[in-house]
């Protein structure tokens, strides 16, 4: 095999204006303050306000990721969304025009809250195989936007956002390179997190019952499936790449519950301190989380250069995957709509 | 106390922060505060440490401590 890899070249994340805290949705639902946040670990999320969807913020993530990269070209753009601005066409080529990226390769990638990791290893692929010297990848999501607006499960616990990266073409043994990957699908649990309605099958079958539109999960199967799928999918990359479980400086997990989050660092023997946690302030953001996750721990110094990072995803469809780099110099912007880091509960 | 009641006790203890004095056979999941996803926790870490096969939806707010035992032992865990 070359030694051709994709190479993390910039970082970048975007949290739209609007912040709803625990309080907040305690005004409008019958929930509180304690409730969310000893049951998720939430206490605010961000959404986005009238009028703007997820082309805008994967546009605001991507143009900060390319310029901590330094550059305002790139070869190829995948973005991961669960929530494209219109059912076709996909949302990539527009957010690569308004981006000024001319007439790259574009193209969406839909595997909920694994999307990042799956178009990470995407456009990761296509470099590796001369397709494309470099790409922006961004993972993008408004879930505010198919969520029922009287369930308080998941009001509370999903948020809008974008996170994004710049790979470029380098080489396996430089700081940065992505070096592995595993990634997996189980399709007869495709149940348990969904949108039911508006899609092709509902309007084959002429199904549609009130409420269809709206996200639907099944906490506990969720619960367990996330745990047990995360630390399966880390544990096996880490034994592809030789990595000793205890030589991961930090385990970057899809922020979906703190206690998931918990759990998982218990099935790998990880210590607290080695799981980055920013869900207390953005709460779940799909696509977006693992790179909001990602540049929220490198703008508090959390993550540094030469930290052995494994990022791990697991989401709808059901799909789940992990990655893994070496951090190298990467700086990255502050948050926008965001707090300082300093104020997070977890942040180590 | 059975092996696995011992083994139970000792995982809601010290992994769900469950007060020991509070447990005791005829004690509901509800009763000692446990939401329906530290039940999912309950019932993963009941299937890893104790080798028990226990589904996702079997423990409930109203299942006891002595329930959860004998579905255990009935599954042939002696623990």
């Amino acid at each position: 095999m070359s030694g051709r890899a994709a190479v993390l070249a910039g970082l970048g994340g975007w949290l739209p204006p609007t912040r709803i805290t625990n309080d907040d949705l305690a005004r409008q639902l019958d929930t509180t303050d304690e409730w969310i946040t000893t049951r998720t670990g939430i206490r605010q999320r961000f959404v986005v306000p009238p009028g703007l969807s997820t082309s805008d913020v994967a546009i605001e993530a991507g143009a900060r990721a390319l310029a901590s990269a330094g550059t305002d070209s790139v070869g190829l753009l995948v973005l991961a969304t669960s929530t494209p601005d219109h059912p076709c066409p996909a949302t990539a080529p527009e957010v690569a025009g308004r981006l000024g990226l001319g007439e790259i390769p574009a193209f969406d990638v839909a595997a909920v809250c694994t999307g990042f990791v799956y178009a990470l290893a995407t456009a990761s692929s296509m470099i590796r195989a001369g397709i494309a010297d470099s790409a922006l990848v961004i993972g993008a999501d408004t879930f505010s936007t198919i969520l029922d607006p009287g369930d308080r499960t998941t009001r509370a616990i999903f948020g809008d956002g974008a996170g994004a990266m710049v790979l470029r073409a380098g080489s396996l043994w430089e700081r940065g390179a992505l070096l592995g990957f595993d990634l997996a699908s189980d399709g007869s649990q495709a149940d348990l997190i969904t949108v039911p309605g508006g899609g092709s099958e509902y309007r084959s079958k002429g199904l549609a019952a009130p409420g269809d539109e709206f996200f639907t999960m099944q906490g506990r199967s969720v619960f367990r499936n996330a745990v047990t799928r995360m630390s399966e999918s880390s544990r096996r990359l880490a034994k592809q790449l030789d990595w000793p479980l205890e030589s991961i400086d930090r385990l970057v997990a899809h922020q979906a519950n703190i206690r998931i989050l918990t759990a998982v660092g218990n099935e790998l023997g990880l210590p607290e301190e080695k799981l980055v946690v920013n869900l207390d302030r953005v709460g779940n953001t799909v696509a977006a989380s693992i790179p909001l996750a990602l540049a929220d721990a490198v703008h508090t110094g959390s993550i540094a250069p030469g930290h052995r990072l494994l990022l791990c995803g697991f989401g709808g469809g059901l799909t789940w995957g992990a990655a893994a780099l070496e951090f190298p110099e990467v700086s990255v912007e502050p948050l926008p709509g965001s707090p300082a880091p300093a104020e997070s509960t977890y942040t180590k | 106390m059975s092996a696995v009641q011992e083994k139970l006790t000792g995982l809601l203890v010290s992994q769900l922060g469950v007060p020991a004095a509070k447990i005791e056979p005829g004690i509901t999941y509800k009763d000692l505060a446990l939401d329906s996803l530290a039940l999912i926790e309950l019932t993963m870490l009941i299937n890893r440490e104790l080798g028990g096969a226990l589904d996702d939806d079997v423990l409930q707010g109203e299942t006891t401590i002595a329930d959860t035992v004998e579905l255990i032992e009935s599954q042939g865990v002696r623990a």
